[in-house]
C-alpha cells in the first residue's frame, strides 16, 4: 500500500516562458506574459490573450518526423512531459526497464477546432443533414491529409506523450471541462495510492484560442479581450482572458523516488473533486459553501487544519461571479491569516490547463521560497478581511498550500501539497 | 477493498431504446446498420452507419429534466438510457445524489453536427480574409453581438450527457469524463470501479455515449479504417476473412455501479458483478495496434490478476471485434496466447457485428451484452461470420445464439493512440 505520493518533477510552458528559471523569475518579477497587442493573425486574432513565446517544436522532440502530424495542443503536452521527465532525472532507460510502471493521465478541453474544416464538409452536407459523397469525392476530400483526425481526438496528447517516450502503463485523457489537467494531477495521486502505477506523468495542454471556443465564451459573457476587463477578484473583471499552455508534472510513490534519489518538490496531501450541478442558478452564498466543501474536504483527508496551510492558490480566473464565490469561501475557512494568489493576471486562462497550471505555479513557488502576486486587480471582493498578496512578491518560507480549481460548468476541485 | 455490482443498466441503441430491445435484436443476430439516408455512395468513403433512433421530448417522459430540453435530439436520447438505469436500480438518485457519494462517468466524444459547421460558415464568410486567412475580431465581436452564430445553445454543458445527469438527479459526487477513443467506456467502467473499490465512492453511474458525426466519417474514412463495403447486410463482418473495416455506430450504455455492502443494505437486485479492470498502452503508432499485441496481451492479463482469477476460469470473451484487418487478427493472435489450448474453447463474440461501432460507447453497450450473457445464461452470435481467415480459427459464435453458463465475461477495448483497455464481469454468488 503506498502512503505518500510526491511530485518530483514538472514542465512547463506557458506565456511567461519555456524553462523554470523564466517561470520563476517571471512570476517574482511580476510580469505579464498576456499579449495585449491588436492580433490579426489567424491563430493570434485576439486584442488579450496569453500565448507561448514561438519556439522550434523539432528542438525538443526527438522524433522529428512525427511533429508534422502533431497539432499545438499535442505538441505542448509532449515537451512539457519531456521537460518534466528531464526535470525529475527520469531517463527513458529507467522507463524502458518497466514501461508498465509509468502512466500517464492527461486533461485536454479543446481540441477540435472545426474551423479548418468548415470548407471541406459544409459543401457536402444536404438539407437532411445527410452527405452528397460525390461531391466529397471529387471536391474537398484532398484537403484532408490521412491522418487529419488522428490529432484531433481527445487521446492524443497522452497517446503522443507515451508513444514518444514508450510508456506503456494506465494511460488516459480527461475531457469533463476547465478543469482536465487539475483533475489529471489528482486521478493520477490516486491511481498510484491504489497501486496502479508507480510513477504517473500528468497535466494538460492547450493551444490557441480558436475561434469557435472565443465566440462560445464570447456569447456567455464568460470571456473578456481588453487588458483592463479581466482581473482576478476583482468586482469590475468582465471575465478571463484565454491563454495557452502545456503543463506536465511526474508523481511518484515516496519509495519509488527515494531508489533513485530524485527531487521531492512536495507531497500530494489531498485532493478533491466535485460537481455543482446547479451552478448557474444558486445565489453567492450557497456557491461559496460549495467551494468551501471542496476545500475543507481535501484538508480533511490529511487531517490539516486550515490553519496548517500557509498560501491558498486561488483559482481567481476573472468571472466576478466565481471569483466573490470563492473569495467568500476563503474567507469562511481560513480567515484573514493565510495568503491567497491568483496567476490569471501574468498568463490568463488556459481553459483545461488553468488548473494545472496554478498548481505547477504554487510548486514553484514554495519551492524558491516567495508568493507571488495577483497582477492588475484593483478592488477585490472581501479585501479587508483577506490577506491577498498584491503590489509585490513577497518574502516567504511556505511549507504547504492549497490549490483551487473551479470551472463555470461545475466542476470543482482543490489539491493540498505540502513540502 | 469493496466489491463492486451493477445494479441497473440502460441502454440506446441502433435497435431503439432499452435493454430488452437492445439483447433480443442481439440474440436473434438482427441488423442494425443502414444505409446513411437520401445518398448513393460513390467513391471512398463509407455509405453505411448505425444510427441513433429518434425521440421527442415531452415533460412526462422526462421529468427530471424539468423542462431544460436539450439542445440536439442525441443528448435526450443518451439521457434515456440514463434514466432506464437509474430506474431498474431503485436508487433514489434525487435524494442519495447529494451526499458527494455518487459519481457519474461517463465518456462521451462530442458530435460535430451541422449546426456547429454553419455556425463557423459566418466567421468564414464575414471575419476572415480569404486571400490571407487573417481574423478581424472586431467582426466577430459584431457577429456575436447580433448573435447571428446563435443557431446553436452556447451553453456548451447541455453537449454533454455526463453533465446533464449531473443536473438532473442533483448529483454532487466527481463527474469524470475519459478519453480514449474506441476504449474510452471500458475506462469510465473502469475507472468508477476504482472509485468504488478504495471506498472513494458508494455509486457511480458509468458508461458511454456516442453519435457518429462527421469528423469520424470523414477522418476516419481518410484514414482507411472504415469499410467501403456499402452494403449494409454484409458491411460489417467481425473476425471473417472478408472483413474490411468498421461501420460507424451510435448508441449509449449505462451501468449503475455501487459497493456490494451498498446494494445490499439497501436491498437493490445484483445482476453482476464488476471484478476486474486493467489499462495499458502499447505505445506504438497512433494508428496502428502493435502488430505483437503486447499492450493488449499485458491488459487482459492484468484484469484477470486484478480480479484474482485464472485464464481457465474465463467463460466467454466479448471481443473488441471491429471488423478491421489488424484488429481482429491480433485481438484473436493475444487470445490463443494467453488462454493457450482452451482459447478454442472459450466463445468469443463481437457486438459490432450488429450495431457498428460506437467508438466512446462501445465497452457499456459490450459490457451490458456481457451482464445479459451472465444473466441469461446465453451469449449472441456474431453477425456475418462465414468464412475463416489465416490463423483466426478462434470459436466467434457464428449463426446463432447458444446457450452458455457464463460465470465470468471478459470484455476488450482497444482504442486509437494504443491505447487497451479491459473489464471482467462476474456472476454474482
Amino acid at each position: 500500500m503506498v502512503e505518500n505520493v510526491y511530485v518530483s518533477g514538472m514542465g512547463i510552458l506557458s506565456p511567461l516562458g519555456m524553462d523554470l528559471p523564466e517561470h520563476i523569475n517571471g512570476l517574482k518579477e511580476q510580469k505579464c506574459g498576456i499579449s495585449f497587442t491588436p492580433g490579426k493573425k489567424k491563430h493570434q486574432f485576439l486584442d488579450a490573450a496569453g500565448y507561448i513565446p514561438k519556439f522550434k517544436p523539432k528542438k525538443y522532440i526527438e522524433n522529428s518526423k512525427s511533429v508534422r502530424y502533431m497539432t499545438p495542443q499535442v505538441i505542448y503536452g509532449v515537451i512539457s512531459a519531456n521537460f518534466a521527465l528531464q526535470d525529475s532525472n527520469i531517463t527513458k532507460e529507467m522507463i524502458h526497464a518497466a514501461p508498465v510502471d509509468t502512466g500517464i493521465v492527461y486533461g485536454v478541453s479543446i481540441h477540435m477546432d472545426i474551423f479548418e474544416s468548415v470548407d471541406i464538409y459544409l459543401p457536402c452536407i444536404q438539407e437532411d443533414e445527410s452527405m452528397d459523397l460525390d461531391l466529397l469525392t471529387s471536391e474537398t476530400y484532398r484537403y484532408l491529409p490521412p491522418l487529419w483526425v488522428v490529432p484531433r481526438l481527445g487521446n492524443s496528447v497522452a497517446g503522443q506523450i507515451s508513444i514518444e517516450n514508450a510508456i506503456k502503463g494506465l494511460n488516459y485523457s480527461i475531457e469533463a471541462g476547465g478543469n482536465n489537467g487539475f483533475l489529471a494531477i489528482g486521478e493520477s495521486f490516486e491511481a498510484i495510492l491504489d497501486g496502479r502505477a508507480k510513477r504517473m506523468i500528468c497535466g494538460g495542454a492547450e493551444s490557441y484560442p480558436a475561434i469557435l471556443p472565443v465566440y462560445k465564451t464570447m456569447v456567455r459573457k464568460l470571456s473578456s479581450f481588453t487588458e483592463n476587463d479581466s482581473r482576478p477578484f476583482d468586482s469590475g473583471s468582465q471575465g478571463f482572458i484565454m491563454s495557452e499552455a502545456g503543463v506536465s508534472m511526474i508523481l511518484e510513490s515516496e519509495a519509488e523516488i527515494d531508489k533513485r534519489g530524485g527531487k521531492k518538490y512536495a507531497r500530494v496531501a489531498g485532493y478533491s473533486n466535485h460537481f455543482i450541478p446547479e451552478i448557474k442558478d444558486i445565489p453567492l452564498e450557497k456557491l461559496a459553501r460549495y467551494y468551501e466543501k471542496s476545500m475543507a474536504l481535501c484538508l480533511e483527508q490529511s487531517n490539516m487544519d486550515p490553519s496548517d496551510v500557509d498560501f491558498v492558490q486561488a483559482c481567481g480566473c476573472g468571472l466576478p461571479w466565481m471569483d466573490e464565490a470563492e473569495a467568500l469561501a476563503i474567507r469562511n475557512l481560513f480567515g484573514s491569516r493565510t495568503p491567497v494568489t491568483s496567476i490569471a493576471g501574468s498568463v490568463g486562462y488556459a481553459s483545461g490547463t488553468s488548473g494545472a497550471l496554478s498548481a505547477a505555479y504554487g510548486l514553484l513557488q514554495m519551492d524558491n521560497g516567495f508568493i507571488a502576486p495577483i497582477l492588475r486587480s484593483e478592488t477585490l471582493f472581501f479585501q479587508d478581511e483577506l490577506d491577498f498578496v498584491t503590489g509585490g512578491c513577497r518574502e516567504a518560507e511556505p511549507k504547504s498550500f492549497l490549490c483551487n480549481c473551479f470551472d463555470f460548468i461545475g466542476n470543482t476541485g482543490s489539491l493540498l501539497f505540502v513540502k | 477493498m469493496k466489491r463492486v455490482v451493477v445494479t441497473g443498466l440502460g441502454v440506446t441503441s441502433p435497435f431503439g431504446f432499452g435493454v430488452d430491445t437492445f439483447w433480443k435484436s442481439l440474440v436473434a443476430g438482427e441488423n442494425g446498420i443502414r444505409k446513411i439516408d437520401g445518398i448513393d455512395p460513390k467513391g471512398k468513403v463509407m455509405g453505411v452507419h448505425a444510427p441513433l433512433p429518434t425521440i421527442e421530448y415531452t415533460k412526462e417522459r422526462f421529468p427530471e429534466l424539468r423542462g431544460q430540453v436539450p439542445e440536439k435530439n442525441e443528448d435526450l436520447a443518451f439521457f434515456a438510457a440514463v434514466q432506464e438505469a437509474v430506474e431498474e436500480s431503485g436508487l433514489d438518485f434525487f435524494t442519495y445524489g447529494s451526499t458527494d457519494r455518487v459519481g457519474v462517468s461517463v465518456s462521451n466524444i462530442l458530435a460535430l453536427d451541422k449546426t456547429h459547421l454553419e455556425d463557423t460558415e459566418p466567421l468564414k464568410k464575414y471575419a476572415v480574409n480569404p486571400d490571407t486567412e487573417d481574423v478581424d475580431l472586431r467582426k466577430v465581436l459584431a457577429l456575436c453581438h447580433e448573435r447571428e452564430l446563435c443557431k446553436s445553445d452556447p451553453d456548451i454543458e447541455h453537449d454533454h450527457v455526463g453533465h446533464m445527469t449531473n443536473k438532473a438527479y442533483n448529483i454532487t459526487g466527481p463527474h469524470m469524463v475519459t478519453s480514449t477513443a474506441c476504449a474510452s467506456a471500458n475506462n469510465a467502467i473502469g475507472e468508477a470501479f476504482y472509485k468504488i473499490r478504495s471506498s472513494r465512492l458508494d455509486v457511480v453511474l458509468a458508461g458511454g455515449a456516442f453519435n457518429h458525426n462527421y469528423n469520424g466519417l470523414f477522418g476516419f474514412s481518410r484514414l482507411g479504417a472504415l469499410t467501403m463495403n456499402p452494403d449494409p447486410e454484409t458491411a460489417c463482418s467481425p473476425f471473417d476473412k472478408r472483413r474490411s473495416g468498421f461501420v460507424m455506430g451510435s448508441g449509449c450504455g449505462v451501468l449503475v455501479m455501487e459497493s456490494l455492502e451498498h446494494a445490499l443494505q439497501r436491498g437493490a437486485q445484483i445482476l453482476a458483478e464488476v471484478v476486474g479492470y486493467a489499462s495499458y498502452g502499447d505505445a506504438y503508432r497512433a494508428t496502428d495496434p502493435d502488430p505483437e499485441g503486447k499492450g493488449a496481451r499485458y491488459t487482459m492479463e492484468a484484469a484477470i490478476e486484478v480480479a484474482r482469477l485464472h485464464p481457465d476460469q474465463i467463460s466467454y470473451i466479448n471481443g473488441h471485434g471491429t471488423s478491421t484487418k489488424m484488429n481482429d487478427l491480433i485481438e484473436t493472435k493475444v487470445i490463443k496466447e494467453i488462454f493457450k489450448d482452451r482459447a478454442y474453447d472459450i466463445p468469443v463474440n463481437s457486438t459490432k457485428s450488429m450495431v457498428g461501432h460506437s467508438v466512446s460507447a462501445c465497452g457499456a453497450l459490450e459490457g451490458v451484452a456481457c451482464i445479459k450473457s451472465i444473466c441469461d445464461g446465453i451469449v449472441h452470435p456474431t453477425r456475418n461470420w462465414a468464412e475463416q481467415d489465416t490463423d483466426m480459427d478462434l470459436d466467434y459464435v457464428p449463426g446463432a445464439a447458444r446457450e452458455v453458463d457464463v460465470k465470468y465475461a471478459l470484455s476488450n477495448n482497444f482504442g486509437f493512440g494504443g491505447q487497451n483497455a479491459t473489464v471482467i464481469f462476474g456472476k454474482y454468488e
